[in-house]
């Protein structure tokens, strides 16, 4: 089969998926319990103003009415407004977003900073000391809840060690760097403003570790496996008999080979970070999509809930469509399956 | 030979310069305090839902937020006296229909036109118009009339002998934003700028909006041309920092990164912060109620006995002194101790008697107990004393099955109809908004518009909380609101826990601070000021 | 044919079944061998039964009651009488610990018992029927797999109501697409096989199919990723727990004794700390155990 029709085909089935996270996004934040007119108008209000509330965010009409609306919105690209803050919840959604992007480029940074060497250290000194090192540092790490290690980190290095800052992304002394890419650490980098990004990395530190720990755990896990596998290829005893001496070999060939499943695990880990953000932004007071997702479900925001819900799969959505669409190109042999 | 290039694995490089950068850091970060301007820091959990007094009246959801920017007509003191606000004077009609005000001059809004009659009547005609969530505080009142720039007549519909305290109250009734303001900001005409005025405001108060970081910050400064004048003590800018985690604000305060908390601390750590060196623990009474009430029309609670079985058996003492720390005192009836006293001073003591209540128990039938669902929201103390009522009552083979939700899922419960209430007890918390027992009693009648009412009631009930609510003689209204009172302690249709203390933690140096009880959760910004702050 | 059976057949039936005696004692004692010789393997099956023996002594272990409430002595630090400390109302954070031991596991082994209840038969109606019926179910799949696990069980179990059974019930629906497409691939894959299209041909009815060829190469892989999984429920359980869904008061789950000691964590750090460990050493030997048990059932994963 031709590979263009076999991508646009893959790609075309990005859309049912889509469509199916509305409906079910839909259907359970609709069954939560709670009444959101009532929640907007206060317990002191009267019935009538609450109907009134109700009527005016439309959520007076029928339940189907209400999801036909939504998506006629979508395809507009209006993903509605939100009932908590009133604006447009992509207004909301492009403001907080970056936030979340910056903690999880930076914990992707940190997961392969410190889990592809280990990885490397672990297929390259297999069965001796860094090996089982990694392989404990993997074993805890992937038991490790990620809610109590946040809770320790900020015991560890706020209360006890004072080193670190508990929460929000800047202190309030410092001057938020100009808003090009709207990621501090690199607006800041940009404009050559050095206090801002010593005072930003201390803020990102904490809940970029928490946030990686299990992706590098399973970064690690997928290194190790596959440089097992790259160095037990043909090419890599040629290359040895060749006279390469063995760093050579590991750095230039095998990781070359095994960085490939690598890359794409990290592709899918991104996507899944960005749901587990979910509890560490409301800990850490990091105000991204986490956060606003939180403080929707209490809210009973439905719009939001759904906006939220949408970007996220969205980009869970493409992370697994390029991960396919590169097995695709690269492994002829998956086409006929 | 070629000389080996000696290439550093890339995991060494980066060590490096993690640990460069954390040398850098620990050097050089410090911070720029801008010099001589007084700042404060307040610490919020929440982001602000919005800042149009007219759309959003909680607490929470941004009323905190919107004090500081608009003012109301009348306010309220402590001691429940009215005060000027942004009225004088006023006087009330024979017939208590018509209510005159007379304006104070030079008020500005920020955007610099004038506070006039005008724009009182718009003010109000833009709450009715929107018609959200203010617009039940204005229910009564039939017209405004701009009589001069600065006199400006209320006409009620009917009489209603706590309009003042409405007026005067927290929610629904700010003046603002400003009519050209409005008009220079709508999106349409006619749409009153509803959009706008979320995150923008143009109210008289002594702030104004600087800057709004989503879930991360609030800023307000002086508004120079306040009516009150900056010649006394008062700050110049006010934080808001958006932070979710009681511990994490409570080490801030204790590290003096936070200087009050904008929302109340849960009264364990306010306490645990007392006798800290730089840290000021303000207790002051309030108008709020905490108690459990019945479900009146089903289950082993229909009996009077069992209610009142429940409520020999409930610990008070260890509840006020451990539940809400000390910070409360006993209660015996539905209204705080400090509303119209005479109202509550003949209604019976109850107190904890194990044996009483068994004994009442095994006379209704229920010797071994039974099985009670218990509907209630895991909100500041209420799960220490849900926790304990649990342990009281599995002393008498009760056993309590808790059902924690959020408040509006507790409220569809409450909501239910008389006979229909999915609970067997309920817990929530009670509050006199205005001086007036009006504002609790009117929850006990039988078709109270939130139907909070477990199920309590007759029609004669009914009669006394509407006739002391449709006259303005005072005699009249205490003998009435009396009757009530007694008859509900009577049918015991509820466990009357405590009226708590509110417990504001601040900073040393910050002064001014005062709590009105009827302004709960809003703090008292212009009279704030900093006074002795190391390094100042 | 005489009507008894001679001596020679017995023989042979006896001699056979020795033989398959011999070899399955063979196959065990070298899977307890794989097994044993890994130490880590052996420290997760200790820390397991560590866990289910205090599970079921706790009523006789537990140094004191986990319910009753004793203000006096609430947030009091580890001491002697009160090995962990105790919590906010008083009550001792080992013996709920104890006690939650039992929770973590019955939720654990039950969510991962509806898991598969449930994805395994979808699993393999999506392999064995094909086609439409395949695209549909791995379209739904599809969906579910879009949300992070803990979010979609998490929305589900608050819209159910919370407690244990409603939290089951959500781990289960936030959990089938694993197993259905663990089991789909595997049936995908036995399908293919020529004996399995010779017995639908013959005119065997689907069910028996199934039943003799699919699920027995199905059965093995299910029971280890089970295994694994383990420790990933008790965890997304507790997770719940801690954001507030989960087993209703006073039970001692540990998610929910680690999210009841957030507002005093900095100073009285031992509520949510103990809770939180235990989470840990629970779900680490669960992970240890269950990749010990793919080592003996899967050898071609092992490295």
């Amino acid at each position: 089969m031709k590979i263009h029709y076999l991508i646009i085909r893959r790609i075309l089935q990005t859309i049912p998926v889509l469509l199916g996270v509305t409906f079910l996004t839909f259907s359970v934040s609709h069954s939560v319990p709670g009444d959101p007119a009532r929640a907007m108008a206060g317990i002191y209000a009267t019935v009538e103003t609450v109907e009134a509330i109700r009527h005016r965010w439309g959520l007076d009409r029928p339940l189907p009415a209400q999801y036909v609306i939504y998506l006629r919105g979508l395809l507009h690209g209006d993903l509605g407004i939100s009932i908590q803050t009133r604006r447009p919840v992509l207004d909301d959604i492009k403001d907080r977003l970056p936030a979340t992007l910056e903690l999880t480029l930076f914990a992707a940074l940190l997961m392969c900073v410190i889990g592809i060497p280990f990885g490397i250290a672990s297929a390259n000194w297999r069965n001796r000391l860094p090996d089982h090192f990694a392989r404990l540092f993997v074993v805890f790490g992937g038991a490790v809840p990620t809610f109590w290690l946040a809770l320790i980190l900020q015991l560890i290095f706020f209360r006890w060690l004072d080193w670190l800052p508990a929460g929000t992304r800047i202190s309030r002394e410092m001057v938020e760097p100009a808003h090009i890419t709207s990621l501090y650490l690199l607006d800041s980098l940009l404009t050559g403003n050095m206090p801002a990004f010593l005072d930003t990395l201390e803020h990102i530190v904490l809940p970029g570790i928490t946030l990686a720990l299990t992706g590098t755990v399973g970064i690690a896990r997928m290194t190790r496996a596959s440089m097992l596998d790259a160095l037990q290829k043909d090419f890599i005893r040629a290359a040895r008999a060749n006279g390469l001496s063995r760093k050579a070999v590991i750095l230039k060939h095998a990781l070359k080979n095994a960085l490939i499943p690598t890359v794409t695990v990290l592709g899918l880990l991104f996507g899944a970070m960005l749901g587990g953000t979910f509890v560490i932004e409301w800990i850490f007071s990091w105000p991204g999509i986490g956060t606003y997702a939180a403080t929707s479900i209490t809210n009973l925001d439905y719009t939001a809930i759904m906006g939220v819900s949408l970007v996220v799969a969205l980009v869970y959505v493409t992370a697994n469509l390029l991960v396919d669409i590169s097995y695709m190109i690269l492994d002829p042999r998956i086409r006929y399956e | 030979m070629r000389k080996r290039r000696h290439k550093r694995p890339i995991l060494i490089r980066v060590l490096g310069v993690l640990v460069l950068w954390t040398v850098l850091f620990l050097v050089l970060s410090g911070s720029a305090l801008a010099a001589g301007e007084v700042t404060i820091v307040v610490s919020r959990t929440n982001d602000p839902h919005s800042l149009d007094p007219a759309d959003e009246i909680t607490v929470g959801g941004g009323l905190e937020s919107q004090v500081a920017l608009y003012e109301r007509l009348v306010n309220v003191d402590a001691d429940a006296s009215f005060k000027p606000g942004l009225a004088e004077l006023w006087e009330v009609s024979e017939d208590g229909l018509t209510y005159t005000f007379h304006l104070r001059k030079g008020v500005k809004f920020h955007d610099g036109t004038d506070f006039n009659a005008e724009a009182v009547r718009f003010t109000w005609q833009r709450i009715m118009a929107i018609n959200t969530a203010a617009a039940q505080y204005w229910k009564s009142v039939k017209d405004i009339e701009v009589v001069d720039d600065h006199t400006v007549k209320i006409h009620l519909q009917q009489v209603n002998p706590s309009f003042l305290g409405v007026l005067a109250g927290q929610r629904g009734v700010y003046m603002g934003p400003s009519p050209t303001w409005v008009k220079a900001h709508e999106k349409t005409p006619g749409d009153w700028a509803k959009d706008y005025t979320v995150d923008h405001e143009c109210g008289t108060g002594p702030f104004m909006l600087e800057a709004w970081n989503h879930d991360q910050e609030l800023i307000y400064a002086r508004f120079p041309d306040y009516w009150g004048g900056w010649a006394g003590k008062h700050v110049d800018r006010i934080v808001h920092r958006i932070i979710k985690e009681h511990a994490t604000t409570r080490l801030m305060l204790e590290k003096g990164d936070v200087d009050i908390t904008g929302d109340v601390l849960p009264i364990d750590i306010a306490d645990q912060l007392k006798g800290k060196a730089n840290i000021v623990l303000d207790t002051a009474p309030t108008t709020l109620i905490n108690q459990f009430t019945f479900n009146m029309h089903n289950g082993p609670t229909k009996d009077v006995r069992v209610r009142r079985a429940i409520a020999m058996l409930f610990d008070y003492n260890t509840a006020v002194d451990y539940g809400f720390r000390g910070y409360a005192a006993r209660v015996y009836g539905p209204l705080p101790s400090n509303l119209w006293p005479q109202l509550s001073a003949n209604v019976p003591h109850i107190q904890t008697d194990l044996e009483k209540a068994k004994k009442l128990l095994a006379e209704a039938g229920y010797p071994d107990g039974f099985t009670l669902k218990m509907a209630a929201m895991d909100m500041h103390n209420w799960k220490t004393l849900i926790l304990l009522l649990q342990d009281n009552l599995s002393q008498a083979g009760i056993k309590l099955d808790v059902e924690f939700t959020t408040w509006p899922v507790l409220f569809q419960k409450l909501q239910q109809p008389a006979g229909q209430k999915p609970f067997g007890m309920a817990a929530y918390q009670m509050w006199a908004a205005i001086p007036d027992p009006v504002d609790i009693l009117m929850w006990w009648h039988t078709n109270a518009i939130t139907v909070i009412n477990p199920g309590w009631g007759t029609p004669e009930t009914d009669k006394w909380i509407d006739g002391a609510r449709s006259t303005v003689n005072h005699e009249k209204r205490v003998e009435l609101y009396t009757k009530v009172v007694e008859q509900i302690a009577e049918d015991a249709p509820g466990v009357w826990i405590a009226q708590p203390l509110n417990v504001m933690v601040y900073q040393k140096w910050l002064k001014g601070y005062k709590y009105v009880p009827y302004y709960n959760g809003l703090l008292n910004w212009y009279d704030l000021y900093v006074e002795g702050k190391p390094g100042s | 044919m005489s009507a008894q059976p001679d001596q020679s057949s017995c023989d042979v039936l006896r001699e056979r079944r020795r033989r398959e005696r011999q070899r399955w004692w063979r196959q065990f004692r070298y899977s307890w061998h794989v097994f044993t010789g890994n130490p880590l393997t052996v420290v997760g099956s200790i820390i397991v039964l560590a866990l289910v023996s205090v599970a079921i002594l706790a009523p006789l272990i537990s140094p004191h009651n986990p319910v009753r409430l004793n203000m006096a002595y609430s947030l009091a630090p580890p001491s002697a009488t009160h090995l962990l400390g105790t919590d906010e109302v008083g009550r001792d954070i080992l013996s709920r610990i104890m006690y939650g031991a039992g929770i973590s596991l019955r939720v654990g082994l039950m969510a991962v018992a509806c898991i598969a209840a449930l994805g395994v038969p979808i699993g393999l109606i999506a392999g064995f029927f094909g086609r439409w019926v395949d695209s549909l179910i791995m379209r739904i799949a599809d969906v579910f797999l879009a949300f992070p696990q803990l979010v979609l069980a998490l929305a589900i179990a608050t819209a159910l109501g919370g407690g244990m059974q409603n939290v089951i019930i959500a781990l289960a629906i936030a959990g089938w697409p694993w197993y259905a497409r663990l089991v789909r691939g595997l049936v995908l894959a036995v399908r293919r096989e020529a004996y399995v299209e010779a017995a639908r041909v013959s005119g065997g009815s689907w069910f028996k199919v199934i039943q003799r060829h699919i699920l027995p190469n199905t059965i093995g892989p299910v029971i280890v990723q089970a295994s694994q999984d383990m420790g990933f429920t008790i965890l997304l359980a507790a997770s719940l727990g801690f954001l507030g869904i989960g087993v209703k008061v006073p039970a001692p789950e540990w998610g929910v004794m680690v999210n009841g000691g957030r507002p005093f964590f900095m100073d009285q750090w031992w509520v949510s700390g103990f809770p939180g460990l235990a989470i840990m050493i629970t779900v680490l030997g669960f992970n240890l155990l269950g990749d010990g048990l793919r080592d003996i059932l899967d050898p071609r994963l092992r490295k």
